[in-house]
């Protein structure tokens, strides 16, 4: 590069406006291949599985402390409120994410139904936490629809 | 007597008010996903928080003035402005997640929204800014916030498989559901979450605050030397207590009710009471240092008068710069955004900001003309070379990895 005597860097040997605008385009699409644009609609559906587990899963143990007195009500409010937003987020995420007839359609489906039972399981079990009624048979359901969770997480769930 | 029950209740408000909100989330997340792995990263955090806070509190003791103000002195106005433009927008960032955390806290107990939250809390904020005197505002919740030692205690009634953790965080290495790039996002989160700006300039400020002389170095020295670590033993703890129960159901971290989950499993509600409180005192602390780092720094920038040691007309523009960002932060949390998110960002973002705000303090350190005989030694300042470099590589590869990690998903 050419400097004058202030030190300024001339326009005179520096790369033109057009060509760093190339290069930082070239820079964007290279982060954007390298952070997962490519591979399809399964890395979706296997993250959405993941965090799908995860929400069903805390609902489970807040639950299960709000049956064995172990916590408050409004902690256990809390986090399945909590549980329930990601819920609704991970479908959010899946209904808009397209898939290809055959394995990434048969995923997605499967995907979708988890999400709807478990959004069933955690809405009743709101409705029971609210009406202040026995736990119990709540906190099973909801260990059944984590159970089916986690093994369909662990079917999809990337390993690195 | 009366010296060493001061000793005592500077280091015991220092462990109390280590953790915010920045802290409390980036740890847990991070033993939920990643176990003790990155343990080690804590342990290079809190080394250099020490490094860096005992240094910009011995300036503010020796020149009596506070770090930011000597940095515009001696560096220019140029440099002084980055300086404040990114400890400034930081702290912005952090003071607004501080705020939404302290909504979080509460809305655990009392299940009412955050939303309903947030202006309760930006309003007690500005009102103890107002009217409650420094030192009490800084002791109480300090000494309030000791109660997040249940994190500690939940940790040993959860009854660990102790080699199983120790051999994680002394040999660590990446889990195999998780990639390199998430773990070094992570381990730079977790490093900006411990070296977070806010706390340097705030205890500077402090130290002006409180009047400290050349005296109270020692003082100053023994409540970093051994708060901050303490504080750093509760950060290991509360990710230790992530990695016990949520790790193994695949619980990753995404809400402030989750990280209360290890410490009902382990104490049930005298531990859950003891955390809400501990949280609420927290990120209700560290929310009243990042409003008086903010206008702390405007004011020692723009060479206004400033400090609580003052009547709020004697420093009205120090008090509206305080007042204006309380608001700029309801108007950002008003957005509906998630202040688990903001927080995550801030840490990343503190860590993008770091030499922008240690190396003046450096160079100030170790200037003859304001420091005298108590400039840096050279052992401090070998330290502070290393540490220059870790910043350095921290902030360069934050927002790489942020893109290439989705922000650590």
């Amino acid at each position: 590069m050419i400097q004058d005597v202030r030190g300024r860097t001339s326009a005179r040997g520096r790369p033109s406006a057009r060509a760093r605008l190339g290069a930082v385009a070239v820079v964007i699409a290279v982060v954007a291949c390298l952070s997962g644009c490519s591979g399809g609609a399964i890395p979706t559906i296997a993250a959405a599985t993941v965090q799908l587990d995860a929400a069903v899963q805390t609902a489970s143990l807040a639950l299960q402390q709000a049956d064995a007195d172990i916590t408050f009500m409004p902690v256990a409010e809390t986090t399945l409120e909590n549980a329930i937003t990601e819920v609704d987020d991970v479908s959010t995420q899946l209904s808009e994410t397209p898939v290809q007839a055959g394995r990434e359609a048969d995923a997605k489906r499967e995907a979708t139904t988890a999400l709807q039972d478990a959004a069933a399981a955690l809405d009743d079990a709101r409705t029971t936490l609210r009406a202040g009624e026995d736990l119990h048979d709540t906190v099973q359901q909801l260990q059944e629809t984590a159970k089916r969770t986690a093994e369909l997480r662990e079917r999809w769930e990337p390993s690195s | 007597m009366k010296r060493v029950l001061g000793v005592a209740l500077g280091v015991l408000t220092a462990i109390g008010g280590f953790l915010d909100i920045g802290d409390l989330v980036t740890n847990a997340v991070v033993g939920s996903r990643f176990g003790l792995s990155l343990a080690w990263v804590v342990l290079v955090g809190v080394v250099g928080i020490c490094l860096f806070a005992q240094m910009s509190g011995r300036v503010a003791a020796v020149s009596g003035r506070a770090t930011f103000e000597i940095i515009r002195e001696r560096l220019g106005p140029k440099a002084g402005l980055a300086n404040l433009s990114a400890s400034f927008l930081i702290n912005l960032l952090t003071l607004t997640a501080e705020i939404g955390g302290i909504a979080l806290a509460l809305q655990l107990a009392s299940s009412v929204a955050p939303d309903l939250w947030i202006p309760v809390a930006a309003f007690a904020v500005w009102l103890v800014i107002w009217r409650v005197k420094f030192s009490i505002m800084e002791n109480v919740t300090g000494l309030v916030g000791l109660c997040l030692i249940v994190f500690a205690v939940a940790l040993f009634l959860l009854g660990p498989d102790w080699s199983k953790l120790a051999e994680q965080a002394f040999a660590p290495s990446v889990p195999g559901s998780e990639s390199v790039g998430a773990y070094w996002y992570y381990a730079v989160a977790l490093f900006g979450a411990a070296m977070t700006p806010y706390e340097v300039f705030f205890f500077s400020s402090g130290a002006v605050e409180e009047k400290w002389k050349k005296k109270d170095i020692s003082q100053s020295r023994i409540n970093v030397l051994v708060g901050f670590p303490l504080g750093g033993v509760l950060s290991v703890a509360i990710a230790a207590c992530a990695t016990i129960v949520l790790l193994p159901r695949g619980i990753e971290v995404s809400s402030l009710s989750q990280i209360v989950l290890p410490v009902a499993e382990a104490g049930g509600k005298l531990a859950v009471a003891f955390v809400i409180v501990g949280i609420v005192a927290a990120t209700f602390g560290a929310a009243l240092e990042t409003t008086l780092s903010s206008g702390y720094t405007l004011a020692q920038f723009f060479g206004w008068s400033w400090g609580k040691f003052r009547k709020p007309a004697e420093a009205a523009r120090f008090h509206i710069a305080m007042i204006i960002c309380l608001l700029v932060g309801l108007g950002v949390l008003a957005t509906g955004v998630d202040p688990i998110l903001v927080t995550e960002y801030s840490v990343v973002f503190s860590a993008i900001a770091l030499p922008l705000t240690y190396l003046p303090i450096l160079i100030v350190a170790n200037d003859k003309q304001y420091m005298g005989d108590a400039r840096n030694g050279r052992v401090t300042n070998a330290f502070a070379l290393v540490y220059l470099v870790i910043i350095l590589v921290a902030s360069i590869a934050a927002i790489p990895l942020m893109i290439l990690t989705g922000a650590g998903a």
